[in-house]
């Protein structure tokens, strides 16, 4: 079994309040993680228009050895300035649980499946890779989460992310929910994503690697959303302990990166 | 509940609580809080107040702090006959030695002697190491095992294990996770699930080499996931930041979990709009719980709603396409500065369109 490493340093990292980079900062930051051997590089939300979409749109001309992946809601709009960035992933958040649902977007469950046929096929006719994003699926129905799965399924997308969105679950608890899923649909790739609300954000990702997900999330020095995500660094230390993976990985060179990157990040004057 | 204190511990339905051990002061160097005995005092009686039990010390600490606080318990880290005889001067009614003094019995039956309950600390890095703790001797001396490290274990039958040794052994066993591989708080978690009613930790999970489960993150954990009644206040969480940083001249990262600044500031798009509607949408647990505020900030990932809400707050009434046009000038600024803007800041920028138009 081999894991891979999605890097959300760009997006999910950036998006924490207090971080503001340029768009010649997060090109600089995506070469080196390029160079570090991420496997992708979640790069941003071209929905954000202006700067944002220029940035992605430059930066698949790089040609950078890391797969470029673009973050969408669940909308038309998002996928259509996604696409005009031409990313080789596109990546749809997909609201799951019903306080997502029904008190963020006032929607409900029949709307979000609606929806997300449409958003697949949008990208999908274009020949673009797509996953999937289960967002706040710690806190959805696992009928419904299953009902989600099986029609990106049916539709040919290949990886689905579990994202532990408000970052409530243990170990235990995410090792059962990944093999449970895994169990059901032996042949969607399983990516999860952590947060670190309980200081649990790489031991549930390592849970979850031992219940069968093949990529994982990870942000440099764990920023993110609230108290972050996984610490990509500490995230590959576990690993190797864990599950004797990564070894090829030389944590040294990595520190080095992850200080010149977070240099970059923290504003001067704080 | 054990003999003579009593304890707050977490309490987990009818006769069962776990004892909460907290080894912060003893992790620290005696140097630090020899100088701010006032805070040191405050700290300890804030622990006891999230719920902490049994403080762990040191000698040193007694030197630098001879009378104790009263109302809090303590437990001292003891290497000779001379300490034992500190403990008893001092009044501890808690020991804990490493593993090799137990090789020597007459320390550990002259701390008996005085009354104290006395507890070996023994490393158990794996799940075999469980296993060697039996053959130990002189254990029948000791009153409790403390079981250290459990570093790199994942299997969830560690607990039945730490269980059944607790049988075999007739002792009460604490366990005390070590963070080396960043799964500290989740094997407290699962002692504190499981049934295991005494765990070891400290605060921000601070040690001197690779750390512990850290207090606050364990009784959040247990309170959110659990969803327990608690006695504890945890609201005072901040406080005993505050102190912390104070002894040790440690700051505390704005993102560190639970007692973190700034983790439940809010600004992305997507996430200000959810928590505009309701909190529970982006927040794991409400952020008053600990003792903090959610705050919307400014900066280059706000949303035009966002914008419109905070120019209403500071007194100016938009429309939201007036605020579209006001965001990017925001969105430019924060880039700029590499940071969320201030009120002030704000405020220019809506002074200088105004101007313009």
């Amino acid at each position: 079994m081999k894991v891979k490493i999605v890097d959300t340093t760009l997006r999910d990292g950036e998006q924490r309040p207090g971080i503001a980079l340029r768009a010649s900062e997060k090109i600089d930051i995506a070469k080196m993680l390029s160079n570090l051997g991420i496997y992708q590089i979640e790069a941003g939300i071209p929905a954000m228009g202006g700067e944002e979409k220029k940035y992605m749109a430059k930066l698949m001309e790089l040609g950078l050895k890391s797969r470029i992946s673009a973050w969408n809601r669940m909308n038309i709009k998002d996928i259509k300035d996604s696409m005009d960035c031409m990313p080789h992933i596109i990546h749809i958040s997909i609201p799951s649980s019903d306080i997502q649902i029904r008190k963020k977007l006032q929607k409900d469950r029949i709307w979000v499946e609606e929806n997300m046929k449409r958003c697949i096929a949008l990208a999908k006719d274009k020949g673009y890779e797509v996953t999937v994003g289960l967002e706040d699926a710690s806190r959805a129905e696992p009928e419904f989460l299953a009902k989600i799965i099986g029609i990106a399924s049916a539709m040919d997308v290949k990886r689905v992310r579990y994202a532990d969105t408000v970052g409530i679950l243990y170990r235990q608890d995410i090792y059962e929910r990944i093999r449970k899923i895994k169990r059901q649909f032996k042949r969607i790739d399983l990516e999860i994503h952590t947060h670190n609300d309980l200081g649990m954000a790489v031991s549930n990702s390592i849970a979850a690697v031992k219940a069968g997900a093949t990529y994982v999330d990870c942000t440099i020095g764990g920023i993110g959303e609230r108290a972050g995500n996984c610490d990509y660094i500490k995230f590959i230390t576990a690993a190797k302990a864990f599950c004797g993976l990564m070894n090829e990985i030389d944590l040294k060179k990595t520190l080095k990166v992850q200080n010149n990157i977070l240099g970059m990040i923290r504003p001067a004057a704080s | 509940m054990r003999d003579g204190v009593s304890f707050m511990a977490i309490p987990l339905g009818k006769n069962n609580a776990v004892t909460v051990v907290d080894r912060t002061l003893s992790e620290l160097l005696s140097k630090k809080y020899a100088g701010k005995r006032l805070e040191t005092v405050y700290f300890c009686r804030i622990l006891k107040e999230i719920g902490v039990d049994l403080i762990e010390i040191d000698t040193k600490f007694l030197e630098s702090i001879p009378k104790l606080p009263c109302g809090v318990a303590f437990l001292l880290r003891i290497n000779s006959k001379e300490d034992v005889m500190r403990a008893f001067k001092s009044n501890v009614k808690y020991c804990i030695f490493p593993e090799k003094t137990l090789q020597d019995a007459e320390t550990v039956r002259k701390a008996k002697n005085f009354g104290i309950k006395t507890t070996v600390e023994v490393k158990a890095e794996k799940l075999s190491d469980i296993d060697r703790v039996k053959n130990l001797s002189n254990l029948d001396l000791v009153d409790e095992v403390r079981l250290a490290g459990l570093d790199s274990i994942f299997d969830p039958l560690w607990v039945n294990k730490v269980k059944k040794l607790s049988k075999t052994l007739n002792k009460a066993i604490n366990i005390c996770p070590q963070d080396t591989y960043y799964s500290a708080t989740a094997l407290a978690l699962e002692a504190i699930m499981g049934g295991i009613n005494s765990i070891t930790v400290s605060f921000l999970g601070y040690g001197k080499s690779t750390g512990f489960a850290a207090l606050e993150e364990v009784v959040t954990a247990t309170k959110v996931i659990l969803n327990t009644e608690m006695k504890l206040d945890l609201s005072k969480l901040p406080e005993a930041a505050q102190y912390f940083t104070l002894i040790s001249g440690i700051k505390i990262p704005e993102n560190k979990p639970v007692v973190g600044k700034r983790i439940f500031e809010y600004q992305a798009g997507i996430h200000a709009d959810g928590i505009e509607k309701d909190p529970e949408t982006y927040e794991p647990f409400d952020p008053s719980m600990v003792g903090l505020k959610r705050e919307l900030t400014i900066g280059k990932h706000s949303g035009k709603r966002a914008l419109q809400r905070k120019l209403e707050e500071l007194g100016i009434i938009c429309k939201l396409e007036e605020a579209a046009r006001i965001l990017n000038y925001v969105r430019e600024k924060s880039i700029q500065c590499k940071r969320d803007l201030l009120d002030e800041e704000i405020l220019d920028i809506y002074k200088s369109l105004q101007f313009i138009r």
